[in-house]
């Protein structure tokens, strides 16, 4: 069922476009790109109703609220909600289209595996995927997989002459490119805020860290193709963020804490 | 406060784990190789090479002492004299005593996986890899030449002597000359070539594509003698018998040819696709397939006996005249052996 509704037309969607565009690095790039735009209405949503949330931690109520019930979490809860339900704020609203989206990323994310097929099962298994009456074996097969110095279905490295060891420079950009996407959707702390000293914060601020550590560390471990398919939906990401306006492009600059630093917020 | 941080590290190794188990694309991507003598089978179990006496199916030696994760064997040992020569997943390419598994020496020129086993020929050692590139070696691992293709070698090459015939990935039958790597002939057969070749006393070659073709090509200057459509597509060599050719397709049937014209002399549907090649077994033909089931036929095409065993059959089958060893994939073993009548020998057993 997951196979045949998600996996199967993904892996011929792509395939198709690398059928027109002869190169699989390529083809990853408009697919994800293409899947993106697809998924745009949703993400949209995601992030408008994540950065609702974030305004109503600004609300003076809110704030009052924490100090007020710090010591009764029921009533913090209750009182909570009803200022969600006063200022017309879901907490759950974010949430639905994560939802939604999760298994279509995923089984991009497994079309894509399966599609880098490197040995004889993982062959096996694409062609079995393939629909005969829009592909064919012989044509497309084997993929181009060579991009640049990378190949798709090895993990990647840049050999310098003279330097004993690869350079894994898609690893660097993975951990670049989730470090700033993260980064730059956390609003700074507020002192005295909810958002400053809280847990939540200390939450944020360590995502911000081993989350961009988790994407390199796949990025290195995995083949380049996943990797370049990584950089793509964090840069798309990026673009989707800049598109809503609310972005702390300060957060990545070194020694920015709080307010007393310059925030570069630009505002619709 | 300590614990919330131990709980996101935690949960971020987890997710780690979790995602890097969700990029194979299977668990197992190829399947196993073999090799038998006379009193030992030396085959592949994933991170290890298993030593077993023909006999009893009792270990000899596994290698390595420490099985990695990183180092995936699928492609058959082949027995080289006193030494096996085998390559993994991880590049590396390694000659082993045949009789007590300690490593000689490593080959660590490639970059790819060694898919297919070596080809031993005049004392060289030619190497096919899936980084494109076939590597020819000394008997002490000394590289004497390197080929580059466009693509990768999935299938272990054949020689006369004098020249090697390597299928490749990139459509390509590539003629090379064994003394040093230099082309005499390539002929594009307009599909990859993912599985092995044979090589006829009267210089021709028989090898099979993905997109259902089988071919006669000459040796001597790569001319196409013939092609023949089949029903499913190959993925292994045919078996060779007096002037009749036996391979099995995907589609599930074993298709007897007639070598002179590789007109169908007969068809029979096994209902299950057949990778491996097929092997001669006590004047049969043996074949597997992904059911699990084992089929020997006459060179008339009559079935002599059939057997059952849990796993699918991808490997090709392997004999040493006497016994049959099967080497299932995901089975509830990695080895079977059979006598020459289909009876069970032994099964390997994965001591815990």
């Amino acid at each position: 069922m997951w196979d045949s509704l998600i996996i199967t037309p993904f892996i011929n969607l792509l395939l198709w476009i690398y059928s027109l565009v002869g190169n699989l690095a390529v083809a990853i790039i408009i697919f994800t790109t293409l899947t993106r735009v697809i998924l745009y209405p949703l993400t949209m949503k995601q992030i408008k109703s994540s950065q609702a949330m974030q305004e109503l931690q600004k609300n003076p109520k809110y704030l009052d609220m924490q100090k007020k019930y710090k010591d009764d979490k029921e009533r913090l809860a209750q009182e909570q909600m009803a200022l969600y339900k006063e200022l017309g704020v879901s907490p759950f609203a974010s949430c639905l289209p994560t939802l939604i989206q999760f298994p279509i990323i995923i089984g991009l994310y497994q079309a894509l595996i399966q599609t880098i097929a490197s040995a004889p099962m993982d062959m096996l298994n694409l062609i079995r995927h393939l629909y005969p009456w829009a592909l064919k074996v012989s044509t497309l097969l084997p993929l181009n997989t060579k991009f640049l110095w990378m190949d798709m279905g090895q993990v990647e490295r840049l050999n310098i002459p003279g330097i004993s060891f690869g350079i894994p420079i898609l690893t660097i950009v993975v951990v670049v490119t989730t470090y700033v996407s993260t980064k730059i959707i956390t609003p700074p702390p507020q002192p005295g805020g909810a958002g400053g000293t809280d847990q939540s914060a200390m939450m944020t601020n360590m995502m911000n860290i081993y989350m961009p550590l988790l994407m390199g560390w796949l990025a290195y471990t995995l083949s380049s193709g996943l990797a370049l398919y990584f950089v793509v939906t964090n840069v798309i990401q990026i673009l989707q963020y800049a598109i809503t306006g609310k972005v702390y492009w300060g957060n990545l600059l070194p020694g920015n804490k709080g307010v007393q630093s310059k925030q570069i917020v630009k505002k619709k | 406060m300590k614990n919330k941080h131990i709980i996101i590290v935690v949960s971020f190794l987890l997710l780690g784990i979790l995602l890097s188990s969700c990029t194979s694309a299977s668990a197992t991507n190829s399947w196993a190789g073999a090799s038998a003598s006379d009193t030992a089978v030396y085959f592949t179990n994933s991170t290890s090479i298993v030593a077993a006496q023909t006999d009893t199916g009792a270990a000899i030696w596994t290698y390595p002492d420490k099985p990695a994760a990183t180092r995936l064997f699928y492609a058959a040992p082949v027995i080289d004299g006193d030494q096996l020569i085998v390559g993994d997943y991880s590049g590396l390419l390694v000659a082993l005593g045949i009789h007590d598994g300690k490593e000689l020496w490593q080959f660590t020129g490639a970059k790819g996986r060694y898919v297919d086993s070596p080809l031993v020929v005049n004392d060289k050692i030619i190497a096919p890899n899936a980084d494109s590139h076939i590597y020819a070696l000394d008997a002490n691992g000394k590289l004497l030449w390197t080929f580059t293709g466009s693509h990768a070698f999935w299938a272990t090459p054949v020689s006369d002597g004098t020249t090697v015939f390597a299928p490749s990935l990139d459509h390509f039958l590539y003629a090379l000359n064994l003394a040093d790597g230099t082309v005499k002939w390539k002929v594009d057969l307009g599909a990859p070539l993912v599985g092995r070749l044979v090589l006829s006393t009267d210089g021709t070659l028989y090898l099979g594509s993905l997109d259902s073709k089988l071919y006669a090509v000459r040796a001597s200057d790569g001319s196409v003698l013939w092609k023949q459509s089949l029903s499913g597509r190959i993925w292994s060599a045919p078996v060779l018998v007096e002037s009749s050719l036996y391979i099995g397709d995907d589609s599930g049937k074993i298709n007897i040819l007639n070598t002179k014209d590789g007109s169908t002399v007969q068809s029979i549907d096994l209902q299950s696709a057949i990778l491996g090649s097929g092997v001669m077994l006590n004047g049969s033909i043996v074949f597997s397939d992904e059911k699990g089931e084992i089929i020997a036929i006459a060179k008339d095409g009559k079935r002599v006996w059939t057997r059952s065993i849990t796993g699918k059959l991808y490997s090709n089958l392997v004999s040493n005249k006497t016994s049959l060893f099967v080497l299932p994939t995901k089975g509830d073993q990695p080895l079977s052996a059979f006598d020459a009548d289909g009876n069970q020998i032994w099964n390997y057993t994965v001591s815990k």
